[in-house]
């Protein structure tokens, strides 16, 4: 008996510790906001990969998606309803720019920027990840401008009031290079 | 025996130092007071010197035409200054968004102090929000300079200018990079 308490003892201050262990992760990933320890949702990934934004000649091709991008604006700019606003730009966004057409992908990001915003603005940062996510991967090359630089910055309050602290450092630390380099630019 | 080789040089020092105050006084006499010095070359030959351009005339279409070209220059003037002034403008917008993303970044490296890697990277973006900070002062300062003076002014840092890591209060505007 003795020998079987001394054996049962430490058996059972092991499953309490897993069991309190256990309660204490659960805490930490609920969504809460950023504050709790040891909460995160994916890696630190600060990776940025850059293009300088070429004009290139103009085209039909362009033209036609300058056109359509500002329809997509002027209709939004026409819709009370933030979400319904927020489908109009993100519908716009399904249209792809003409390729080597740098002025049409600035067009682009900025879209995507506005339908983020939009989506924030209506409460929704989970839409807004899923919008700006692909367009912001960090294996994907990004155009030194304002405009990707916008986005990763909504990116980051996307993904810290979803409760993913890296995911949110990662996307104003790769926000912060690209502003760097843009204001190297403007200061010789 | 060791008073005159004492009172020697000292004789002559003195000797040597009113020869050289003498002299000064007098280059000073020539180049001060109420002389009118007139442009001349070396050895009192006229260096040549004359009015330049031609004569613009005084009648009213000759002084028409001079405003004309006068006012024309001061629009270029007051085109090249507002350009600087664009610069400036771009420099200060960026610092505010650089020290924005600054301002959330530290945020969230608050919230989690063990997290090294946060800790590094709020440092950084401190960093980098002091250096904006004072790439726009600077402009600012140099293109306020430069009006004042009257001549063209552009953004370009000067070294002597004050450093610090500290961005001005006007730096530190939220929510300014992500609105729409």
């Amino acid at each position: 008996m003795t020998r079987r308490a001394h054996l049962g003892r430490p058996w059972i201050a092991a499953l309490a510790l897993a069991l309190g262990l256990s309660f204490g992760l659960a805490a930490c990933t609920d969504d809460s906001g950023l504050g709790e320890a040891g909460e995160v949702g994916s890696e630190l990934d600060a990776r940025l990969e850059t293009h300088v934004v070429l004009p290139g000649a103009p085209s039909a091709e362009g033209l036609a998606y300058v056109r359509a991008v500002a329809t997509a604006h002027a209709k939004a700019d026409a819709e009370p309803d933030l979400g319904a606003r927020a489908s109009v730009l993100e519908r716009a966004l399904e249209q792809a720019p003409p390729a080597d057409d740098g002025s049409a992908e600035l067009l682009r990001y900025n879209l995507a920027a506005r339908a983020a915003q939009t989506r924030l603005d209506a409460d929704q940062p989970e839409r807004a990840l899923t919008l700006l996510q692909p367009l912001l991967a960090p294996e994907r090359s990004l155009p030194v401008d304002r405009a990707s630089a916008r986005g990763l910055v909504l990116l980051g309050d996307a993904a810290a009031r979803t409760g993913d602290a890296n995911l949110a450092m990662g996307s104003y630390a790769r926000a912060l290079e690209i502003l760097t380099m843009l204001l190297e630019e403007v200061e010789p | 025996m060791n008073r005159p080789a004492m009172t020697s040089p000292t004789r002559f020092s003195l000797l040597a130092l009113a020869l050289a105050l003498g002299l000064s006084g007098s280059a000073c006499d020539a180049r001060g007071g109420t002389h009118t010095i007139s442009p001349t070359g070396p050895n009192g030959v006229d260096s040549g010197l004359a009015p330049q351009g031609g004569f613009e005339g005084e009648s009213m279409a000759e002084l028409a035409a001079r405003l004309e070209k006068l006012v024309e220059s001061q629009d270029a003037m007051v085109a090249a200054a507002n350009q600087d002034t664009d610069k400036c403008e771009d420099t200060c917008e960026l610092s505010r968004s650089i020290c924005d993303v600054k301002t959330k970044m530290c945020r969230i490296a608050d919230e989690q102090v063990t997290n090294d890697e946060f800790q590094n990277l709020c440092r950084k973006a401190k960093q980098r929000c002091g250096d904006a900070s004072q790439s726009c002062i600077r402009c600012v300062e140099h293109h306020e300079r430069a009006s004042q003076n009257g001549d063209g002014a552009d953004c370009r840092g000067e070294s002597s200018a004050p450093e610090s890591t500290e961005p001005p209060a006007a730096a530190e505007q939220p929510e300014a990079s992500a609105s729409e």
